[in-house]
């Protein structure tokens, strides 16, 4: 049944009932995306008005969390987008000459788990944002291949390539750092 | 195992859905291939990551107050719109059923004869001005006013000659039976003058007015008509009608005759004929002895009777119809327009007080409809509060 058929009323009862299973996972993505607290509630309190916003065009036969993880991507795209773009190591190689020296990828398995976190959010800010945004959906949130396929509004194959790139761009970002490297605690 | 193993079981070994020596497999490669433990380590701290995550307190809260600001501004902006489309749909009822219903309202205030008409009007005054085609003169002694030959198509005297030369070699013991008529029309801006002046002229002349229907209001300004039929003495209808021609301003004029001196010859032959026939049954009635004989002759004589009758009647109205012509007038009121120069301010002006006046009658004709509509509004507005207050209590049922 469309929304847009329930009186202003119900229809805002209703989307509050499915916004709040939801603001949990939107409030992650959209902290994964944006790497600080401030900008992510920003952008999940946008994502909750957008919603709201058009949730007459919302169909129920559809799932929420997809429709509305969707737009807490757009928004953090067009907010990544009003930010001054961040810097990857490969810029910042070719413009500084800084080159660190790679000492080897088990060295961040043997960090201690904040330095480790620290790493990790580093560089999955230094993601392109399409990348940024399967290793949040598939290796942060641990979304399905098919959930981040109706998401992203991709097919299947391509998702699965696109996230595996993805990881290999992460774990370089991640064994190019300069710091820290360690064995894998298994 | 080999890297290339490892990382395309690594998903199924983040979801545990690998047997178990599969997954131990999985755990001595990681332990021995720094490449493969980065990433698996990695994997594991995104999940961390993301479980770490504190949702605050606050943006629950932030989020609902949002979303009913923007109802708020939501519900604002529907009931303008809707404020905007009330007024208009009011708007458009009032000024559609004024403009309708103006028609409808009495006709005095709306027929207001802007140039009323001027009594004892000068003709002379005006035919010397030339605005006038003919002059006009109260006093009954012009009425045999002279018919210039250029405004008759046909002299009647020299035609009556020539008609009655032609019928005297048919029928020179029979006069001829000729019926005249005549029909004018004349415009007047002096109705009750020239009406007089028509009246005068008939009477004078030995006729008469056979039929009269006038209409129109003076004293409410409205312009007269009049249509007559007068009959007049046969040989007098061109004294008559050199006479009308003075009247007002005839502008139209047509004359005809019929002659029905055959049929009125034929009509009175058979009167005879029936005369005689009747007469002859007389006698026979007079010598009858039987009663069959007797009712057959009173049977014939009743037919006899009644076509004498009739027969006599055709002859008496073809001789009323000879004797006296039967002449169809119709009189038309006018008002006399004296065109002026008007500035170009006064025009303006004009303009203006025209736009006013308008305007005020608008609002008079508005407060009319309106008024004779409450009684319906009354009736509209109860019924939509009544519908109202049972919406609003259904509603609070289902809640």
């Amino acid at each position: 049944m469309e929304i847009g058929f329930l009186s202003k009323k119900k229809k805002q009862a209703s989307f509050e009932a499915l916004a709040m299973e939801a603001e949990g996972q939107v409030y992650r993505t959209c902290f994964h995306m944006m790497g600080s607290a401030e900008d992510a509630a920003d952008c999940a309190q946008e994502t909750m008005l957008r919603a709201f916003r058009a949730f007459s065009s919302f169909r129920r036969d559809a799932q929420f969390s997809t429709w509305i993880i969707r737009i807490a991507l757009n928004v953090c795209a067009d907010a990544l987008r009003r930010r001054r773009p961040a810097v990857s190591l490969e810029a910042l190689r070719e413009e500084t000459g800084f080159d660190p020296p790679d000492r080897g990828k088990g060295a961040y398995a043997l960090l201690e788990e904040k330095e480790r976190l620290r790493l990790l959010r580093r560089a999955v800010a230094l993601l392109p944002e399409d990348a940024r945004q399967l290793i949040v959906l598939r290796d942060f949130q641990g979304l399905s291949y098919e959930e981040i396929a109706g998401i992203l509004n991709l097919p299947l194959g391509t998702v699965k390539s696109r996230v595996s790139r993805a990881r290999e761009k992460l774990s370089r970002f991640l064994s190019s750092d300069a710091e820290l490297f360690s064995s894998p605690s298994v | 195992m080999n890297c290339t193993e490892f990382s395309s079981l690594l998903d199924a070994f983040m979801e545990g859905a690998l047997p178990d020596e599969a997954a131990a497999a999985m755990k001595a490669h990681a332990a021995e291939c720094p490449s493969c433990g980065m990433l698996l380590q990695a994997r594991r701290d995104c999940r961390a990551a993301d479980e770490q995550v504190e949702v605050p307190a606050s943006f629950s809260a932030a989020w609902r107050e949002s979303i009913r600001e923007e109802k708020q501004m939501e519900e604002k902006k529907s009931g303008a719109w809707k404020k905007y489309l009330a007024a208009a749909a009011a708007l458009v009822f009032v000024l559609g059923g004024t403009m309708l219903t103006r028609e409808g309202l009495p006709a005095a205030r709306r027929e207001t004869v802007k140039a009323a008409p001027t009594a004892n009007y000068d003709y002379s005054a005006a035919k010397a001005s030339g605005s006038l085609s003919a002059a006009y003169r109260a006093d009954s002694a012009a009425f045999a006013a002279p018919m210039e030959a250029a405004e008759a198509e046909m002299d009647y005297e020299d035609y009556a000659a020539e008609a009655m030369d032609e019928g005297a070699a048919q029928n020179t013991a029979r006069p001829e039976k000729i019926i005249r008529t005549a029909n004018f029309t004349i415009r007047t801006a002096a109705y009750d003058e020239d009406m007089a002046a028509l009246k005068n002229l008939t009477e004078q002349l030995g006729g008469r007015i056979e039929y009269l229907n006038s209409s129109g209001d003076a004293a409410a300004g409205q312009i007269r008509n009049a249509s007559l039929t007068l009959r007049i003495p046969a040989e007098r209808l061109d004294e008559f009608l050199a006479g009308a021609r003075g009247i007002g301003n005839v502008t139209a004029m047509t004359e005809g005759m019929e002659d029905v001196s055959e049929t009125y010859y034929d009509t009175q032959t058979r009167l005879e004929t029936q005369k005689a026939k009747l007469a002859r049954l007389q006698e026979l009635m007079r010598s009858a002895s039987r009663v069959s004989d007797l009712i057959e002759i009173e049977s014939a004589i009743s037919d006899a009777q009644y076509y004498i009758d009739r027969y006599t009647a055709q002859l008496k109205g073809y001789d009323g119809k000879i004797a006296y012509s039967t002449v169809r007038v119709t009189m038309r009121e006018v008002r006399v327009v004296e065109a002026e120069n008007v500035s170009w301010g006064q025009r303006i002006w004009n303009g203006l007080e025209n736009s006013l006046t308008d305007g005020w009658e608008f609002v008079q004709d508005m407060v009319i409809f309106l008024v004779s509509c409450l009684p319906w509004l009354a009736a509209l507005g109860a019924a939509v509060l009544i519908v109202r207050a049972i919406v609003r209590k259904r509603r609070k049922k289902k809640e």
